[in-house]
């Protein structure tokens, strides 16, 4: 810290807006000495390169939606907002492609889109704040992904600013490319520690012409599992089927176990296969009926809650475990066993055909949650997953792992940091192993 | 390759796989000097490993002895991705062919890198399952290849290419440390190793074992070959489906000389006659793919389909399908030699490249026969030619180069699924600036930093196109790269 000097920034950046930066834009706890807002990508180069010379620890931010994400930064002075970057480079409908710059909204888009009656078949949490760049570095997903896969199935091409302010492209805006490596997928997920996403081509969708969603209600897990897997071998394919359970807040919680099985496509064929949804949960021994306005309340709360969650008591965690699907009926007594014998609260929304369980906790204190989010881990582990925890609050942090044990691939990593950020100023210590 | 040592790195190998799996005896080799590309190199040394842990062995003995080497599969492919071209040991994984496990709940299979990518499905078939990327060489091919390529198929239109169906991997480093990368479970947390890895076209890994996503058969399935006077109205009907919001599980094309080709040799019913048939295929819920048909019905119709039939049974539709994925091999029958392309464009400029590559076909003096991915905008112009003739093969790859470029310059691509090997790496900075080319090596350098795994691929020489047209094994020679 103390290496930025505004006036230097002004100086050195004519033309950027640059602006100490207020407590609001504190990555957990710590705030950084300045925030940039540049308007296109050349000035995005810019403060890298300025940043790489001086050495200045930068995290890019959109909309700020999913900075819990990841360890404490380990140095921090510069945030770079991209929300200015917010043009529609290339869109033609009829080529099912659009290419976007990274600081729009997903919300702005989907509007963009939907005029041609298409969109981009996301649903990461909030998306009238989540910008795509963000979307992307952070490969938040939502319910959504069961059917459509997540962004790294839609993106064709990225560009992106990396450390040392080198503009680069990965892919192009064709449906199908092969020509060089696909780096599309490193950025995906990276958490904004190789480069910053300026821009991204993305296929799109036809929107569907009608949507359906039947809900079952379980009092047994072992149930509401038997309708999750009549249902994965039938013929029907629900773009979502979310497992809840527990105590997840107003609106969500409910006693026993509920399964929303989410249709979209041909009218017709999305109410049959709500129909017969609700024929096979009850089968199972569910009560189930259609839910026929659970597109504007259910899915949308639904899609928010990571970020909109907080604990009604105590100290609050949002965990993510992830397995084979088969696995987490087996995970989820596990954890709740380590859950229940410290006197933790507790909610589930269980991505049940992806293989995702969310986890919404509540504990008295700060190292009895850590104590129960490392028993959690444990059993995921234990059943060939892993366990990260997306929501804790700075304290809690630094009292746990945020990512958990990484294998032997870890390595591989630490040598793509050290040849894509070798001063490792993007986001210092923030992803796996304190890259 | 020196002469010296090859006799201590001959006994190596053969102590790492046994005697009977390595192959050095220069008539032997020969069958390994080519894929499926135009590009010919001999190996040293070709062995045939049952195991990841001899897979690692080879390689670290490759290493002790400073000797390039390349994995192949089922030598299919259409780049040049398996051809040695510096020499040495070709690691054949065609014996690791065991598919290890079928989980259809979790909707996963864990396969060794030598299986058949058919033969995925057909294990699976039974159960109502099938593994979605089918490439047209999919009986022969292996997913290890298919890995390594991303490779795509007709019906990667509605379910993406390779990269979308790998969940996890087992490989070996070119240094000889094997690493599990990815799940199977979703987003395992750190880089995306498997995304990068999936179409790195063998230069960053060898594939031992993948763990791919199987998809539930559908309800339904409708397949229609529709039948035109005019390859304009085929075209422009491929974009008006999709302009529908219809995205069909499969668009191809084929053109007349395609479908004259195509006929003689395996009787799927073309008409010899059409300028160009569409081969579309729905699926889905049966109320949707109903709805889906009678679209599509009405739109090529609309741009004056002569003739529209519906395969009405499965050997019927099967017997379709053998027309397009036999196509290829069809085309041999038409001359000496052909030289396929993988040109991809937007969808709305279908018409116009079509129009090109038959400007480029008369120019040239070639005839060009298309066949190809529609609904993609992804084209195969196959160039029909004959190497006996002078400078035939300079003169192909020149028609290929326009061809490209033209795709390019319409913001496509010079590859959509046969990969960039040999064939097309001086052809890269049309797509790729310097710097975007460096990245990609920063990658390389993460993974095979002594580039002794698949050298000499993907990325631009420093020589010139015109050159790159010629023998590899010229090329070699002027380079003062000793290949045998």
């Amino acid at each position: 810290m103390g290496r930025i000097n505004l006036k230097d920034l002004e100086t050195l950046l004519p033309g950027v807006e640059v602006r100490p930066a207020g407590p609001d834009l504190a990555v957990d706890g710590r705030p950084p000495a300045a925030v940039a807002f540049p308007r296109n990508r050349e000035e995005v180069a810019a403060l890298l390169r300025l940043a790489w010379g001086r050495e200045l620890g930068v995290s890019p931010r959109g909309g700020g939606v999913y900075t819990h994400l990841g360890n404490p930064p380990r140095r921090l002075d510069l945030v770079v907002v991209t929300t200015g970057l917010d043009r529609v480079v290339e869109y033609e409908p009829a080529d099912l492609t659009a290419v976007l710059e990274a600081g729009l909204t997903l919300a702005r888009v989907q509007e963009i889109l939907g005029r041609n009656n298409q969109f981009l078949p996301l649903d990461p949490p909030c998306p009238e704040r989540a910008t795509l760049g963000g979307i992307l570095a952070a490969h938040q997903s939502g319910p959504l992904r069961l059917g459509y896969g997540t962004a790294r199935d839609i993106v064709i091409g990225i560009k992106a600013v990396l450390a040392d302010g080198t503009l680069i492209k990965s892919g192009g805006k064709v449906v199908k490319n092969v020509a060089g490596y696909d780096l599309n997928k490193l950025f995906i997920g990276s958490l904004g520690t190789v480069g910053v996403i300026v821009e991204a081509a993305f296929k799109v969708y036809p929107r569907p012409q009608a949507w359906g969603t039947a809900v079952g209600r379980f009092k047994a897990s072992e149930a509401a599992w038997d309708a999750v897997w009549r249902l994965r071998r039938s013929v029907f394919e629900p773009v979502a089927l979310e497992l809840l359970g527990g105590s997840l807040g107003p609106g969500l919680s409910a006693g026993g176990w509920r399964l929303y099985a989410r249709y979209a496509g041909y009218g017709p064929a999305v109410a049959r296969q709500v129909r017969e949804t609700c024929a096979i949960f009850g089968a199972a021994g569910g009560e189930a009926e259609s839910l026929p306005d659970a597109e504007e309340a259910f899915w949308p709360a639904l899609r928010d809650l990571p970020v909109t969650w907080g604990p009604a008591w105590g100290v609050g965690a949002v965990i993510k475990a992830g397995m084979l699907p088969t696995r987490v009926p087996q995970f989820i007594p596990a954890a709740e066993a380590a859950f229940g014998g410290r006197g933790l609260a507790w909610g589930w929304v269980v991505r049940a055909g992806v293989g995702l369980a969310y986890g919404y906790l509540e504990a008295p204190d700060r190292p009895t949650l850590a104590a129960a989010v490392e028993a959690a881990r444990a059993a995921a582990r234990e059943l060939g997953g892993y366990l990260v925890v997306e929501r804790a609050d700075p304290d809690l942090k630094a009292a746990l792992d945020v990512w958990g044990p990484i294998g032997p691939e870890l390595e591989l990593m630490r040598r793509i940091k050290a040849e894509f950020d070798p001063k490792g100023i993007l986001n210092p210590g923030r992803f796996v192993g304190g890259i | 390759m020196a002469a010296a040592g090859n006799g201590s790195l001959l006994s190596a190998l053969q102590a790492v796989v046994g005697r009977e799996a390595v192959l050095y005896d220069v008539d032997e080799l020969t069958v390994y000097e080519y894929d499926g590309a135009l590009d010919k190199a001999r190996p040293d040394f070709v062995v045939f490993p049952r195991t990841a842990e001899e897979v690692a062995e080879v390689v670290r003995v490759c290493n002790r002895y400073g000797v390039p080497f390349v994995a192949r599969g089922a030598g299919t492919g259409l780049s040049g991705g398996a051809i040695p071209v510096k020499g040495g040991v070709l690691i054949v994984l065609t014996r690791m062919d065991r598919i290890q496990q079928v989980n259809y709940l979790d909707r996963v299979a864990v396969v060794e890198p030598g299986v058949i990518n058919l033969a995925v499905t057909e294990e699976v078939a039974p159960e109502g399952y099938y593994y979605a990327p089918d490439p047209s060489s999919q009986k022969a091919c292996t997913i290890g290849g298919n890995v390594a390529e991303n490779s795509g198929g007709p019906h990667c239109l509605a379910y993406g290419v390779t990269t979308n169906h790998v969940l996890a991997l087992d490989i070996v480093l070119p240094d000889g440390t094997p690493v599990h990368v990815g799940g199977p479970a979703p987003d395992w947390p750190g880089y995306d190793l498997t995304g990068v890895l999936t179409g790195s076209e063998g230069t960053l890994a060898v594939f031992t074992r993948a763990w791919l996503r199987l998809m539930r058969q559908p309800e339904a399935v409708r397949t229609f070959l529709a039948i035109f006077d005019r390859l304009d109205d085929a075209s422009e009907t491929v974009s008006d489906i999709i302009g529908h919001g219809i995205v069909p599980a499969a668009l191809e094309m084929m053109d007349r000389l395609t479908i004259q080709a195509v006929e003689p040799a395996v009787r799927a019913g073309y008409p010899p006659e059409a300028e160009a048939v569409l081969l579309i295929e729905v699926e889905g819920l049966r109320e949707a793919v109903d709805a889906q048909s009678d679209l599509i019905r009405q739109v090529c119709q609309a741009h004056r389909a002569r003739e529209i039939r519906e395969a009405d049974n499965p050997e019927a539709r099967e017997r379709l399908w053998a027309g397009r994925k036999g196509a290829l091999g069809a085309l041999g029958r038409l001359a000496p030699n052909y030289c396929l392309q993988d040109g991809v464009v937007p969808r709305t400029k279908l018409p116009w490249i079509l129009r090109r590559v038959a400007e480029h076909g008369e120019r040239y003096g070639f005839k060009i026969a298309n066949v190809f991915h529609a609904g993609d905008g992804n084209l195969h112009p196959c160039i029909l030619f004959d190497e006996r003739a002078p400078g035939a093969k300079e003169r192909v790859l020149e028609c290929a180069a326009a061809i490209l470029r033209d795709c390019v310059d319409v913001g496509g691509s010079i590859t959509g699924e046969h990969g960039v090997g040999l064939e097309k790496q001086n052809w890269m900075p049309w797509l790729f600036t310097e710097a975007d080319l460096e990245a990609m090596a920063r990658l390389k350098r993460c993974f095979n930093p002594k580039d002794l795994l698949n050298p000499g691929k993907v990325f631009p020489t420093t020589k010139s196109c015109v050159e790159l047209s010629g023998d590899v094994l010229e090329k070699a020679e002027k380079l003062g790269i000793p290949l045998v």
